[in-house]
């Protein structure tokens, strides 16, 4: 064989190799994506020893884990598992740059939210007003997890007037604090609560789930309010409304509620039962406490 | 005093030949492409991440520059025997060591310079504004890279570049880690081991001194005190290193 022909034999299986490898590629990435992307924070070492492994770059560390745990929050559907695979994360991050303030707030929504991990939310919570005493985001977010999630009032008062004291606080806080230690869990007050929230938000997907979460306590509040006015339309008529718009009419509604989420309210005769076509079950806050 | 001058001089131009500036190229590139992809990627704090990303490359970057351009500056001279020509010369020993350290040091300060500059920039266009702090945390890395230089420099008048490299970067990752050889110190009581940690503790430079990277990032005070000291500390372990490499490179002997 001629030199050249060896050359292009070579190049050739190059060429050949290349393409392999590619496939290769491919194909390992699909065998990985079994495992869900988030688990690879399992494997985070301990906040304090990584703080000692990055040689004086705990920022630049900090803010990689962070863009990774924003995506995994970002995914469709976090599970409960998942939930403590970021706070995980959160944990770690904080401890390399305990003043990285952003983490503790969103990772204190994202919490209780995409997942329902209230004792978690408020450890992060706790964390960040250790180390940064005078951001007062931190205890106004603590004192929502208290009322929404566990359903004290008295410590949600407590942490809304914490908050209230601190540099750059709304004056509103103090009144909401007020309020809450007066109020029982009424849905206006949460109403109220969440609007002030959504306001101080400048970010776009907090501001999402926070309206989320408000169309639900509209709807929750509108159910409430039917409901009353079904026992009242019993008391008046001795019988049981037909439809909905039986509700309307002295003594009753005056006017039948907008759904919030663009759907309807339904209504079922046999047991006089309301819901939203929108919402599978009703908002557990008021009901039964949240399973902790 | 001008012949260390004019040797420092012929280190740079020799650094510069060595296109040592293409770092700075990637430099620029990794600020703007981070600038860029981060918009798409966080959710607000692109400030304090540009900031973080921007202060940590200046520290890398200069970092690998003094290490594997210092270790290289003695053993090259040998290696292409042209340390002969100079040694000929009335030019005694520690002044051509001088010269070549120094000579370093303005490779240095020349590219964490134009590095500093591109950040303040970023930062700038940002619309973050630049605090004071972030310039006090370049400062300080400069004075990091200085240690580390004079490191490299001590180790490669002894042994080859090689093992200078690892020694150095070893001196590099130890500096980072000296707070925890005094923790597991105190932890043991008295001892020898405690003794000997006490010993290593303060004979390894604590480079973690020059890391104020966070602080400037999140707008902590940097007391202007802490600054003197730290620098201080710098000064005075870098001369330290420099005298003992002069000490050693006049008794090397040229083969």
């Amino acid at each position: 064989m001629s030199l050249a022909a060896r050359m292009s034999a070579l190049g050739a299986t190059g060429l050949l190799l290349v393409v392999g490898l590619h496939l290769l590629q491919v194909r390992i990435d699909a065998q990985r994506a079994v495992t869900p992307k988030l688990q690879r924070f399992m494997y985070l070492p301990q906040g304090e020893y990584l703080r000692g492994a990055v040689l004086g770059y705990e920022q630049v560390v900090a803010d990689l884990l962070w863009i990774q745990a924003i995506q995994a929050m970002g995914e469709r559907k976090v599970t409960e598992e998942a939930g403590h695979w970021i706070y995980r994360a959160l944990d770690v991050i904080t401890t390399l740059d305990p003043k990285f303030v952003r983490v503790y707030e969103a990772g204190g929504i994202a919490l209780v939210t995409l997942v329902v991990l209230a004792e978690e939310s408020n450890r992060i919570l706790e964390k960040g007003m250790k180390y940064n005493p005078d951001v007062w985001t931190l205890p106004y977010l603590l004192g929502f997890n208290y009322y929404f999630e566990l359903h004290d009032d008295a410590k949600a008062a407590d942490y809304i007037a914490r908050a209230s004291r601190l540099p750059g606080a709304p004056e509103y806080l103090a009144r909401l604090a007020t309020r809450l230690y007066v109020s029982a869990r009424e849905p206006q007050v949460a109403i109220d609560f969440l609007a002030r929230m959504y306001e101080q938000t400048s970010d776009e997907n907090i501001k999402h789930v926070l309206e989320q979460r408000l169309k639900e306590v509209v709807v929750e509040r509108d159910l409430q309010l039917l409901d009353e006015a079904i026992s009242r339309y019993r008391k008046l008529h001795k019988r049981v409304p037909e439809r909905l718009e039986d509700l309307v009419g002295p003594g009753l509604l005056r006017a039948l509620p907008r759904e919030p989420f663009g759907g309807h309210y339904l209504y079922d005769p046999q047991t006089q039962a309301v819901r939203s076509s929108e919402m599978k079950e009703r908002l557990q806050v008021y009901g039964k406490r949240r399973a902790q | 005093m001008n012949r260390i001058t004019v040797i420092a001089l012929n280190t740079f131009r020799e650094t510069l030949r060595d296109k040592i500036l293409y770092n700075l190229v990637f430099f620029g590139l990794l600020l703007i492409s981070s600038a860029i992809l981060l918009s798409t990627l966080t959710i607000g704090e692109q400030a304090k991440i540009i900031q973080d990303i921007g202060l940590a490359s200046i520290n890398v970057f200069g970092v690998i520059i003094a290490i594997f351009v210092g270790i290289g500056l003695v053993s090259k001279e040998i290696e292409k025997r042209t340390i002969f020509t100079i040694i000929a010369k009335p030019v005694p020993r520690y002044v051509f060591l001088l010269g070549k350290y120094s000579g370093l040091a303005l490779t240095l300060l020349v590219n964490v310079g134009i590095m500093a500059a591109g950040f303040f920039l970023t930062v700038l266009v940002s619309k973050a504004g630049v605090d004071l702090a972030l310039v006090k945390a370049v400062g300080l890395i400069f004075m990091e890279l200085l240690v580390i230089t004079a490191v490299a420099v001590m180790f490669s008048t002894f042994t080859t570049p090689t093992l200078s490299a690892t020694f150095t970067l070893a001196i590099y990752v130890i500096g980072h880690l000296t707070d925890d050889l005094r923790t597991l110190g105190a932890k043991l009581g008295e001892s020898l081991t405690k003794v000997i940690l006490d010993v290593l503790y303060y004979s390894l430079p604590n480079l973690d001194y020059f890391n104020v990277k966070g602080q400037a990032v999140h707008g902590l005070p940097i007391e202007p005190s802490y600054l003197v000291s730290a620098a201080t500390y710098g000064i005075a372990y870098t001369t330290i290193l420099l005298i003992l490499a002069c000490l050693i490179f006049q008794r090397r002997d040229f083969k």
